[in-house]
């Protein structure tokens, strides 16, 4: 702290505010204080200054302070390239085919330098296995149009002896019908004929 | 060769004698027709809901029994089921019924009156012989016909027939019915 005062006496002043100064010279400087504005002035400051410092909290004082901008913080070159390249799609992107077409080129290469004989066992296992999963699907395929089928016909049975009672039915109320039909036409001709033979007979 | 003749000429008259012996004896065959016509004629008559003959009324005499009329009727006139119709609804079955119920007392009415004016018509029948009545009701297989007989039979004593004429109470007290 730089002291304003033009004072030649400004230093004892500050070991005066800050109690340092000696008792012996204390009585002096205060005589020097009534009689020196400047001092007096910074005296008043001094106090002001010790009595804000007073007011603050005790703090422990830090180990380390350190900036944002020093080169402590900055990161990696590393981590600054894995940061630009997941913020980065086109770089994403570019990276996914990259991978994918190594990918298929890998595939590729193995699939063509594959040997032979292993090819052929696979093929044979691959045509073994369809060959059991036809079998299977033919079977249940078979299987439930074999039940479709019974289901249908047992329903066309059902629906055909229903039909055919319907049929017996109607046609057993039709003779029936039919009977007396007969029976009222020959009485009514039998009639007819009565009348004709009283109208003779009048 | 003469008795050989003898037999087939004695069966001949037997026969005649029993084909013919009755109404000789007894009933005339007019007579019989005459009934026949007024039960026929009962039957047939126009009305709000006349009946339906459908057998012709036959009365025959029976030696010993009396006179018998038998006739077939349908209580109403119902069309049977045909394919224009195959089938009465539950609703026109239930009527159907109910229009034979209430025909059923005006039937039995109608035939009291006819044993009375069969037993006045009949006046060869002894008065100790039976004046009877058959009535064969037809139903249809699809009907209900819970309640109405399949035939009424109507019998009575000539005499008491005779002695109950003019008086429906007395009528009906004498004459007998059965029913199936």
């Amino acid at each position: 702290m730089s002291s304003s005062s033009t004072c030649d006496r400004s230093e004892e002043l500050r070991d005066y505010a800050f109690d340092e100064l000696p008792a012996s010279a204390r009585p002096a400087m205060e005589q020097h204080i009534t009689t020196c504005r400047d001092c007096a002035s910074e005296l008043d400051s001094l106090r002001l200054t010790t009595a804000a410092l007073r007011i603050l909290p005790d703090r422990e004082i830090p180990q380390r302070i350190a900036f944002v901008s020093d080169k402590v913080f900055e990161p990696s070159a590393t981590a600054r390239w894995f940061s630009g390249f997941w913020n980065s799609a086109s770089k994403l992107g570019f990276a996914s085919a990259c991978i994918l077409a190594v990918g298929l080129i890998a595939s590729a290469s193995i699939q063509y330098n594959r040997p032979a004989a292993p090819t052929q066992t696979a093929q044979l296992a691959s045509v073994d296995v369809s060959a059991q999963v036809n079998d299977a699907v033919a079977k249940a395929v078979a299987q439930i149009r074999s039940e479709d089928a019974r289901a249908t016909q047992a329903i066309i049975e059902a629906s055909e002896q229903k039909q055919t009672q319907e049929r017996r039915a109607m046609m057993a109320a039709m003779a029936e019908n039919l009977d007396v039909m007969q029976k009222r036409y020959n009485t009514r001709a039998l009639f007819a004929s009565n009348d004709a033979l009283r109208g003779d007979g009048q | 060769m003469k008795t050989w003749l003898f037999v087939p000429a004695l069966t001949a008259l037997a026969i005649a004698g029993l084909a013919f012996g009755s109404t000789e004896a007894g009933v005339s065959n007019k007579a019989l027709e005459a009934v026949e016509g007024m039960v026929n004629d009962k039957f047939r008559g126009p009305g709000p809901d006349p009946y339906d003959v459908l057998g012709a009324a036959h009365c025959a005499y029976i030696e010993g029994y009396g006179a018998i009329t038998t006739v077939e009727i349908q209580l109403i006139y119902v069309s049977g089921v045909n394919p224009f119709r195959p089938a009465y609804s539950p609703q026109e079955i239930a009527a159907v019924r109910d229009r034979k119920l209430k025909k059923l007392p005006v039937l039995r009415d109608a035939m009291r009156a006819l044993i009375a004016s069969s037993a006045t018509a009949l006046d060869s029948v002894p008065p100790n012989q039976r004046i009877a009545i058959d009535a064969k009701l037809q139903h249809f297989s699809w009907e209900d016909s819970k309640g109405i007989p399949q035939r009424i039979l109507m019998s009575a004593e000539k005499s008491k027939i005779l002695a109950a004429q003019g008086s429906p109470a007395a009528l009906a007290a004498a004459i007998e019915e059965q029913g199936q």
